[in-house]
């Protein structure tokens, strides 16, 4: 019986083997040493902290992007904070026939519930791979439904969330916060911090150059 | 005198049997080898089917007979199980039965009896191409091509099986090699025992009354003594031949596949409007969905049976003249069940003005099929609150309409503004002018575009950014549209900002104080 707790990842376990759910290659080497099961989850919640667009907390995963795009699996953007350029993820090498983008127009008060909703469904399509949704805040019972929606669909949701979210609850399995590092050498680099990881994972941190 | 012989693909296809006349064996051997049609029919038989067109959703224990309103009285057509049991029979005076007492009597009704046969005829289609309207016995099917797509027989009478429990018919189903062997073994058989062909044995029990014989010659076979086609085929063939007729020769080689027996398929008609009236007025979203769920069922049927997709259809919800009109916009499925929840979103919380006595589905914008090949290790959608991608995208379109949902193609524009298209149906089509996926860009452009561009501050003929001025590097130029009069002439800028952003900014050439943040690098 619990067995099959752990395998429907319904019992939290401090312990690496018991991260079960398989794993694909991030596409930056020292990212994958440090992640659970050697690189992101296939299903599941993950959420990706920085302090706003543009501070390199996509390019984390452009690369399985690309790959899964290019595998005629379907990915979708859920409220990207601006349009994504076509020439610039072309160039990452994604097959932009299969990056779907949802924008809904409503302005009302609440928008952010219907892009959680959105971003819900989008989790349990079946035929598709991962759901990537730009978010202001989550609270815990959302990020639960989420998470059992990412069970539900076999797909990896990725929330991207501003530093001001890092205190919240929540029940990804998965958590990392993503700062940009400035060297007076004029390098850019990004520091990938584990916030919430299985095993003992949690913690670890690496610099990958951008 | 035949003789029959099982052939050797009895284990895969169940018995065959070839016939040989005495005369034939000696000098025709190959008749004897030649195996029969490997086909597999299905017929499904709907007994009473006219009683039960009307009838099929009330109590069955109820007596119930229909009467055909005729020249002179009105006499029974069809009566159930438990009219006979309490002494009705076919041509009874309508007097007659009324007398008896506590049967409810219907009258025929030829316009329900069409649309319920259409109805069959159509389900039948999803299950295979080839339906034969043999009504009012029943219909049959040729599912040989379609065993392996449903998982094998077993599985493809399950499912026709379970559909009609729905609907709540009463029917018999046999297989057969050929087309009258299985409607025979329909007749002949009760619901329970459906699943089996008919063995060698069971055929010559079958009463010669249940074979196509013409009444005379049923008479003159019961003065032979002949009661069962075991007994009929005793016979010598040259005899029967004379005495019978070379067409009641035939029909029984049709019977054993010893002759062909061509068939007429049902081509469905070109109906695209599917309506259903209401049993009484109904205005809640919980009363609406059966008939909604019924119309749906309906539509599914007819798209399936016709190789035909749903791009746009309409709901009408009607009482007397007025309607109120409920545009769907699809990407094109023939499987519209994402439909009902599309409906549900939209309803659930929705007072009408008055209630409906009608609604009326209308599939405005049908295309032909095209058949996507599955992935080897393709997996159907089985759970019922999950969606596949196509209907997440209807739900989404339909929730939040066409444009907040799309697919960005490259065009081949050097201005960034005009570089890319938004698309908008999920087809796999592009739109005209742009680039196929295989031609990759040269040049490394910001992941985010921002659109219209944001005015930077400028001081002193330079940019500012959160209040620093930014570090510029790497100029290029675009100049475009020039012949056009509307000029576009820019310099554009890597720009690193203080919080060490990377922006992708122009200043205009027209007017050099003109400054503006148009990308984002990731």
């Amino acid at each position: 019986m619990l067995e099959e707790l752990i395998n429907k990842s319904l019992v939290w376990t401090d312990h690496a083997f018991t991260y079960n759910l398989g794993f694909r290659e991030t596409g930056y080497k020292t990212l994958d040493q440090i992640l659970p099961g050697g690189g992101w989850p296939k299903h599941g919640l993950t959420e990706i902290f920085s302090e706003r667009a543009g501070m390199g907390a996509l390019r984390l995963v452009l690369p399985l992007i690309a790959r899964m795009t290019r595998a005629q699996k379907k990915v979708i953007f859920v409220n990207p904070p601006y349009i994504p350029f076509p020439s610039a993820l072309s160039f990452e090498g994604l097959d932009l026939s299969n990056l779907i983008i949802i924008n809904p127009p409503c302005k009302s008060a609440s928008r952010g519930q219907e892009i959680l909703r959105i971003y819900e469904d989008a989790l349990k399509v079946e035929d598709c791979s991962i759901v990537l949704a730009w978010l202001s805040n989550v609270l815990f019972k959302d990020s639960r439904k989420l998470s059992l929606a990412a069970l539900a669909g076999k797909n990896w949701g990725v929330t991207f969330l501003p530093f001001s979210a890092v205190n919240c609850s929540s029940s990804s399995t998965l958590r990392i916060s993503s700062k940009i590092l400035s060297s007076s050498s004029g390098l850019r680099g990004l520091k990938i911090t584990l916030l919430k990881a299985c095993g003992e994972a949690k913690g670890k941190s690496v610099c990958l150059e951008l | 005198m035949f003789r029959y012989m099982k052939s050797v693909s009895e284990k895969r296809l169940g018995p065959q049997y070839v016939v040989e006349t005495e005369n034939q064996l000696s000098s025709t051997n190959q008749i004897g080898s030649r195996l029969l049609s490997e086909k597999v029919w299905f017929f499904l038989n709907f007994p009473h089917f006219f009683l039960q067109s009307l009838i099929k959703n009330l109590i069955p224990s109820n007596p119930c007979v229909l009467v055909d309103d005729g020249k002179g009285e009105p006499l029974v057509l069809q009566m159930n199980d438990s009219a006979k049991a309490l002494g009705v029979r076919k041509d009874m005076p309508l007097s007659l039965v009324e007398r008896l007492g506590g049967i409810t009597i219907l009258e025929r009704n030829k316009e329900i009896e069409k649309k319920e046969t259409d109805s069959l005829l159509l389900w039948a289609g999803k299950f295979s191409p080839l339906v034969v309207d043999k009504f009012p016995d029943g219909l049959l099917v040729e599912v040989k091509g379609s065993l392996k797509l449903f998982g094998g027989q077993k599985k493809l009478i399950k499912m026709m099986s379970d559909d009609l429990d729905d609907w709540g018919y009463k029917f018999a189903l046999a297989t057969g090699t050929t087309p009258l062997l299985a409607e025979i073994g329909a007749k002949k058989r009760r619901r329970e025992d459906v699943s089996n062909r008919l063995t060698s044995k069971e055929i010559n029990t079958v009463p010669v009354s249940m074979f196509s014989f013409l009444p005379k010659h049923l008479e003159l076979l019961k003065k032979m003594g002949v009661r069962t086609l075991g007994d009929y085929k005793k016979l010598p063939r040259k005899g029967l031949a004379e005495r019978f007729g070379k067409d009641a020769l035939q029909q029984f080689d049709r019977l054993y596949g010893y002759e062909p027996d061509p068939q007429r398929f049902y081509i469905a008609s070109q109906k695209e409007n599917i309506s259903i009236t209401l049993d009484c007025e109904v205005e809640g979203w919980l009363d609406l969905k059966p008939y909604i769920k019924e119309l749906l069922k309906k539509a599914n049927k007819y798209l399936s049976c016709k190789a035909l997709k749903a791009r746009q259809l309409t709901w009408f919800f009607c009482r007397y003249s007025s309607e109120v009109r409920i545009p769907i916009f699809l990407s094109g499925t023939n499987n519209i069940s994402v439909v009902l929840r599309i409906l549900e979103e939209k309803l659930k919380n929705k007072r009408f003005r008055e209630p409906f006595d009608s609604i009326r589905l209308s599939l405005d914008e049908v295309e032909n099929a095209r058949q996507e090949n599955l992935n080897i290790f393709h997996k159907a959608n089985k759970t019922d609150t999950n969606l596949l991608c196509d209907q997440f995208v209807d739900l989404i379109r339909s929730r939040y309409g066409e444009k907040s949902l799309y697919v960005l193609n490259r065009k081949a524009e050097h201005v960034p503004e005009h570089s890319f298209a938004y698309c908008y149906s999920f087809d796999g089509k592009q739109n005209t002018g742009c680039l196929p996926g295989n031609v990759l860009p040269k040049i490394k452009r910001p992941v985010w575009f921002i659109d219209p561009p944001i005015r930077l501050v400028v001081k002193k003929n330079k940019p500012f950014h959160d209040g620093r001025e930014l570090i510029l590097s790497g100029r290029e130029r675009i100049v475009s549209d020039w012949w056009t009069g509307a000029e576009i002439a820019r310099d554009y800028f890597v720009a690193e900002s203080h919080s060490g952003i990377i922006l992708w900014i122009y200043r205009e050439l027209v007017s050099k104080e003109n400054w503006f943040f148009q990308g984002l690098f990731e």
